[in-house]
């Protein structure tokens, strides 16, 4: 049934797959010529035709967009050749594609061999679009530095402040990266190159390339009039409590954060507790006395001379100017749960539930959690929510569909409770029989421990030393948060 | 520098006015046009008087201009009519008058010359900006601009030097090559690194800019006068080995190897070199250099293990690009020697996995995730403890929690394994936990998108080759399986006030189509227990079904076991005969000739064929309305398989024809009619095993992220060019196959089933004609997506 098609028809089809630049082998050719004839699969032979099609187009080439909330570019910078400007329509079309189709949007997609990195902040979308096979994550590393360069140029990355300073956008875009290699994402370094904020002019002008120094991420002749150096320990909690109320997963991530204003170029040493260093070595030989602490993949920023910590588990680094993570690690050890919260559903009928709220404090008396708040989630269509706590304050808030059980101070050991009555309108969405009682979100919980760290991790000794000689304070303070705290009820 | 306000100082009367006609982007109505061009001569007139300003104010004023020009240029106004006043008020030398008026005051002559010097170049970096906009539009224009940017590679200050070259490199016209190859040649002998560095890639864009000269057939004479700028190359590779300035190796690097491939140029000097300064270079740097490791072969078990001491720190680096390139070249190395191999999964594991669970940035914790699915598909045992971090928190995107499902269902058969693979005395604990932390997704209200993926993920680990149907935990999840999807079939909606009455929700939807493809694979072992929830929950009408893929899984079983479900040809009589005109089988209105996608028409005509044959007697009104829509059916597709049933049927049934057994074999796709042997089903994104080495090869490149080998995605043109932050080296490696083979898999891999069937031509082996072999495909298609 299938009429061949006439040898000069296969010609012309072949050399127009050639010019299209498909290549294809002869077998393969002669296949889907084939199967177009046979009309049996339609689908098939669109895409093939597609296909020829999509080999056809020139590519763009590693430009790097800032978009608006709509899409449409707010500037542009191409570091190679021409920017198709079509191809930010062709983003957007495929944005709104999937999201029309509920499909989540990755952060890296492919559309005719054009890849599309893009991360959002605020109200702009920063875009890079490639197509060659680059590098994923640095390429989107390097769009977050840049969200980075950029806040420290406008304090906030916005629409506004892009708009407002177009001129200082091109000259960092210009700076950043030359024909697609991304070259300094420093932003103290970057301020060496870049000076066009009218008051940075008046500041004396210190001599160019401080890159050149052995230390690329702090630049000579800093000078204050005080030296300060503060460290922040700060230990954030993740944690997900299933339904059943047994812990499906707790972690803690931790961080030094340091923030330096120190002049010229200071030598740091930082000494933990032995129990900490110890751990880190690996192996606890005699682990008996003191409860363990296993942090995982301690991290440096690139200041730390890593090779002496190797050797004698010393810390020791020229920091550089201002803000920046000196140290991260992470404890995957099974802690108890800091802050436990227990809901019990009553369902009096239909339209009347109560819940009853338990809050356990799980840590020593002598700590005292601040700034606790409890979303506890109702239906949306919950009405009249009347609520009694013993402690701390509690609102509703119809727009998270939420209640939120404020605590200002929550010290450990204690527990507090919380009742809440609401009503559901009389004619509900949901047929209540043989229907499983559907999944809440879980409760989350937030509060932040001051003077406390899970790890056990302390701070024995920061020291700055300087050739002038000053004498810097170093300010340590610990802290520990609630990251991602989730707990599941029924 | 706030365009409103200069412009209120600026330009006067006219300024607010035109501002304000600016704010619609240049929507081009005649006088808006008007006001501008007025506006712009106003500009230029104001230049023309600065040119050489003579108070602090007045450079004040000039400056805010040209940040009025380059916004408007940004903004898509055509500002070219300013280019010569650009350019003028740009060069011209301070005047005597300004120099008196700045060192009145009471700063040092340094701060007077710091000040300038810090002024100059931003007017020169606002007019290279200026230019290299306007320069390809209005190549006589940038001719003028020459003189201008050679003078300036030659300024005293090197940031202007280096401002001034790159702007030349930038401009991109053929004409200038005479100009631009000796500049780019000073540059590279530069003393200042910032010019060195910029001339490294100067070198790059003048070759580029040459070839594209020479293959436009217009300019081909023109490239060939000038010459190929090969000195330059030598230059380059020279820096490589010498220069001090680590960003200058680093892009010289880069050059080399988008030129000349990477692969020539990693030596063991070259590499031992860069290893030993890592420390001194910044974090892209690393990323250059670590890519570059990663190409070199070591000569023997020693050499690898210097490599990786050396390198081991890197994996505590803060930058998360740097950890995974370090990543890349401890598996690249290691991949001869398989033992320490498995030790790098191990040592790269932890890194990785923090990463993914820092909330820093979740675009980052995605790339990240991909690769980890990609090492997990080729060790899970190594993950096979660590499934709990791949758990989903309700606060993640939803692109995250895609991949984690997709790395649990690749966990869930190696969770209760020990190491060497044997089962650990805790069978199926892990697993079951797995089962219920995504039995809690599948209830969840707020994302049913994530609800979905979590049944596929159940249906993938029911489907996945390790599952041992006959196990207690695979009846178990069906067990689950089937509680889902009758408990969701009693939740029904709509129905009153003219809506469409639905029974269940996406989660019998999705429920169906995996018990579909269960039963594709073992139909016998839960088939019994599976026929009854059909039978008993079911409803009866097709049509309350609520998506098509569950309407047609539901006809696939319908026809699939028709013998069993004694009422499945009324169901599907029901589906495609109009209510209305019972008698007449007139069905221009029965559901099937409603707005029904094309996947479910072609399920129905298939089952009725396969009903047709096993019970002949009840389905032949139902298979005659069904062809005759069929037949008249707009998609091609649809007609397709309902001619071709039909002339199946004409010419089996005649008297010469084969018989109904040969009919049935055809609709089986090779099997007996009603036959229950389980076909071996593919999960389509199960990617073969050569293809993932492929990609394993590409590791820390966008390959990963799409799970295709470059080859299929770049042009071949580009992939030889290496890149900038990336892994030029490997994807030239996969071009150097032939291109025929890469060009074939490309073709094959697209997501369509139809395109997928040419992998298995051969399932229906005993059918003669060449309708019969398409036939087979099309019902015979044991590629699932999922």
């Amino acid at each position: 049934m299938a009429n061949t098609p006439s040898a000069e028809t296969k010609a012309q089809l072949k050399e127009l797959s050639t010019l299209a630049g498909v290549p294809l082998r002869d077998d393969v050719f002669d296949a889907l010529v084939e199967l177009t004839y046979l009309d049996i699969v339609p689908t098939a032979i669109s895409q093939v035709v597609a296909s020829l099609c999509k080999k056809a187009n020139a590519v763009a080439r590693s430009p790097v967009f800032v978009l608006d909330a709509k899409g449409k570019p707010i500037i542009s910078r191409d570091f190679r050749g021409e920017v198709a400007y079509s191809c930010v329509e062709r983003f957007n079309m495929r944005v709104a594609e999937m999201e029309s189709e509920n499909i989540p949007v990755p952060p890296i997609f492919l559309e005719e061999e054009v890849s599309f990195c893009h991360i959002s902040h605020n109200n702009v979308v920063l875009l890079a679009v490639c197509s060659d096979n680059s590098n994923a994550m640095s390429v989107l590393l390097f769009l977050h530095k840049l969200v980075d360069v950029f806040k420290h140029y406008f304090e906030e990355l916005e629409e506004e402040s892009i708009r407002d300073n177009f001129v200082i956008v091109y000259e960092l875009l210009d700076e950043v990266m030359d024909h697609g290699y991304p070259q300094y994402t420093e932003a103290r370094i970057l301020s060496e190159f870049i000076k066009t904020d009218a008051h940075k002019m008046e500041v004396v002008a210190k001599p160019p390339m401080a890159v050149t120094n052995a230390v690329s991420w702090r630049s000579e002749g800093i000078k204050y009039a005080k030296n300060d150096a503060f460290l922040d320990v700060v230990e954030s909690v993740n944690l997900t409590v299933n339904s059943s109320g047994s812990v499906v997963r707790s972690e803690v991530n931790g961080a030094l954060k340091m923030r330096t204003y120190l002049s010229g170029m200071p030598e740091c040493k930082l000494g933990l507790n032995d129990k900490v260093l110890f751990d880190a070595q690996g192996r606890g030989g005699g682990s008996g006395k003191n409860k363990a602490i296993d942090l995982d993949d301690i991290k440096f920023h690139q200041c730390v001379r890593l090779s002496r910590f190797e050797n004698d588990r010393t810390i020791s680094f020229i920091p550089p100017d201002g803000a920046f993570d000196l140290m991260t690690y992470r404890l995957t050890t099974q802690v108890k749960p800091l802050i436990w919260v227990e809901v019990k559903v009553e369902r009096h009928s239909r339209t009347r539930i109560e819940y009853l709220v338990k809050a356990r404090s799980q840590f020593k008396d002598r700590s005292t959690a601040r700034n606790v708040e409890i979303l506890l989630p109702v239906p949306p269509d919950a009405t009249t929510p009347a609520v009694r706590t013993t402690n701390g304050n509690a609102t509703y808030a119809p727009e998270k569909e939420a209640l939120i059980w404020k605590i200002n101070s929550f010290p450990g050991g204690k527990e507090f409770l919380l009742r809440c009555k609401y009503g559901l309108p009389s004619v509900s969405a949901s047929d209540e029989d043989g229907v499983p009682a559907a999944r809440k979100p879980p409760v989350q919980v937030k509060f932040e421990i001051p003077y406390f760290t899970v790890s056990g991790i302390q701070v024995r000794y920061l020291k700055v030393i300087e050739k002038s000689g000053y004498t810097a304070l170093p300010w340590v303070r610990y802290i520990t948060v609630a990251g991602n705290y989730e707990i599941r009820f029924q | 520098m706030a365009p409103s306000s200069s412009s209120a100082s600026a330009s006067g009367a006219s300024g607010g006015g035109g501002a304000s006609s600016l704010g619609a982007s240049g929507s081009g109505s005649a006088p808006a046009k008007a006001a501008r061009t007025s506006e712009l001569g106003d500009m230029r007139s104001q230049l023309g008087l600065l040119l050489a300003p003579r108070t602090r104010a007045e450079m004040t004023t000039k400056r805010d201009l040209f940040a009025k020009v380059i916004s408007y240029m940004t903004q898509g106004v055509d500002v070219s009519l300013l280019f010569s006043t650009m350019i003028m008020a740009a060069s011209a030398p301070t005047s005597p008058a300004l120099m008196k008026d700045l060192s009145t005051g009471d700063e040092s002559l340094d701060a007077v010359t710091a000040y300038l010097q810090a002024y100059n170049a931003i007017l020169k970096k606002m007019l290279y900006l200026y230019i290299s906009t306007y320069a390809r539009q209005h190549a006589d224009l940038a001719l003028m601009t020459v003189n201008t940017l050679q003078k300036d590679c030659q300024h005293e200050d090197a940031t202007i030097r280096g401002l001034a070259l790159r702007a030349l490199c930038g401009l991109k016209v053929p004409n200038l090559m005479e100009y631009l190859v000796p500049a780019v040649a000073k540059g590279l002998q530069d003393r200042a690194a910032y010019v060195r560095r910029t001339a490294v890639l100067g070198v790059l864009k003048a070759i580029k800019l040459h070839e594209a000269t020479a293959a436009n057939p217009a300019t081909a004479q023109l490239a060939a006068a000038q010459g190929h700028p090969h000195h330059l190359v030598e230059s380059v590779k020279t820096l490589l080995l010498r220069d001090t300035d680590p960003q200058c190796v680093s892009n010289a690097c880069a050059v080399l190897s988008s030129l000349e491939g990477a692969g020539s140029l990693v030596t063991k000097a070259l590499v031992y070199g860069l290893i030993n300064r890592i420390k001194d270079f910044n974090e892209w740097n690393q990323c250059q250099v670590l890519h570059f490791v990663s190409l070199y072969e070591p000569q023997g078990k020693e050499e690898t293990f210097d490599i990786m001491n050396a390198l081991e720190d890197r994996l505590s680096h803060s930058n998360s690009a740097v950890v995974l390139a370090t990543a890349k070249v401890f598996l690249h190395l290691t991949l001869p020697l398989p033992d320490v191999h498995q030790q790098v999964f191990e040592r790269v594991k932890g890194p990785l996995i923090t990463l993914v669970g820092s909330q820093v940035s979740p675009e980052c914790a995605f790339a990240v995730l991909t690769h980890l699915r990609l090492l997990v598909s080729r060790a899970p045992m190594l993950f096979a403890s660590d499934y709990r971090s791949f758990f989903v928190r309700a606060s993640d995107p939803s692109f995250i929690k895609e991949q984690k499902l997709e790395i649990l269902a690749m966990l869930a058969h190696v969770a209760d394994m020990s190491l060497d693979g044997a089962p650990t005395g805790s069978v199926g604990r892990h697993l079951m936990e797995i089962v219920n932390e995504l039995l809690e997704y599948v209830t969840d209200t707020v994302d049913v998108y994530l609800s979905r993926l979590a049944i596929r993920c159940i249906g993938k680990i029911l489907l996945a080759d390790e599952a041992e149907s006959g196990s207690e935990d695979m009846g178990m999840l069906v067990e689950r399986l089937m509680l889902l999807l009758s408990d969701d079939l009693g939740h029904n909606s709509g129905g009153s006030d003219g809506v469409e009455p639905i029974v269940g929700t996406h989660v019998s939807s999705e429920c169906i189509v995996v018990l579909r493809d269960v039963l594709r694979k073992s139909p016998t072992l839960f088939a019994t227990h599976c026929r009854d929830v059909v039978a008993s929950s079911m409803p009866d009408d097709m049509r309350l079904l609520p998506s098509a893929q569950a309407r047609a899984a539901y006809a696939w079983m319908l026809g699939e076991f028709a013998d069993e479900l004694p009422n499945a040809p009324y169901v599907l009589e029901d589906y495609v005969v109009s209510e209305d005109d019972d008698d007449e089988g007139e069905a221009s209105s029965s559901p099937m000739a409603s707005e029904e996608s094309a996947a479910v028409k072609l399920e129905v005509l298939t089952a009725l064929a396969k009903m047709f044959v096993l019970r002949p007697g009840e389905a032949t009104r139902a298979l005659n309305a069904g062809l005759t829509l069929g037949v008249a059916d707009e998609n091609l597709d649809v007609r397709g398989r309902a001619v071709h049933l039909l002339r199946l049927l004409e010419d089996g049934l005649s008297p010469t024809g084969a018989g109904m057994d040969a009919i049935g074999r055809v609709v089986w796709g090779g099997r007996q009619p009603g036959e229950r042997s389980g076909v071996r089903v593919r999960v389509s994104d199960d990617t073969s095993g050569s293809k993932l080495d492929r990609i394993f090869r590409e590791f820390n490149s966008l390959s990963v992220v799409y799970r295709k080998p470059a080859s299929s995605f770049v042009s071949t043109a580009m992939i030889d060019e290496g890149l900038g932050i990336a892994a030029g080296g490997a994807t030239s490696e996969a071009a150097a196959q032939p291109k025929g083979a890469a060009e074939e898999a490309d073709l094959l891999s697209m997501e369509d089933t139809n395109l997928l069937v040419l992998e298995e031509p051969s399932s229906t082996p005993d059918v003669a004609t060449a309708a019969g072999d398409t036939s087979g495909v099309a019902s015979g298609i044991d590629l699932l997506s999922l």
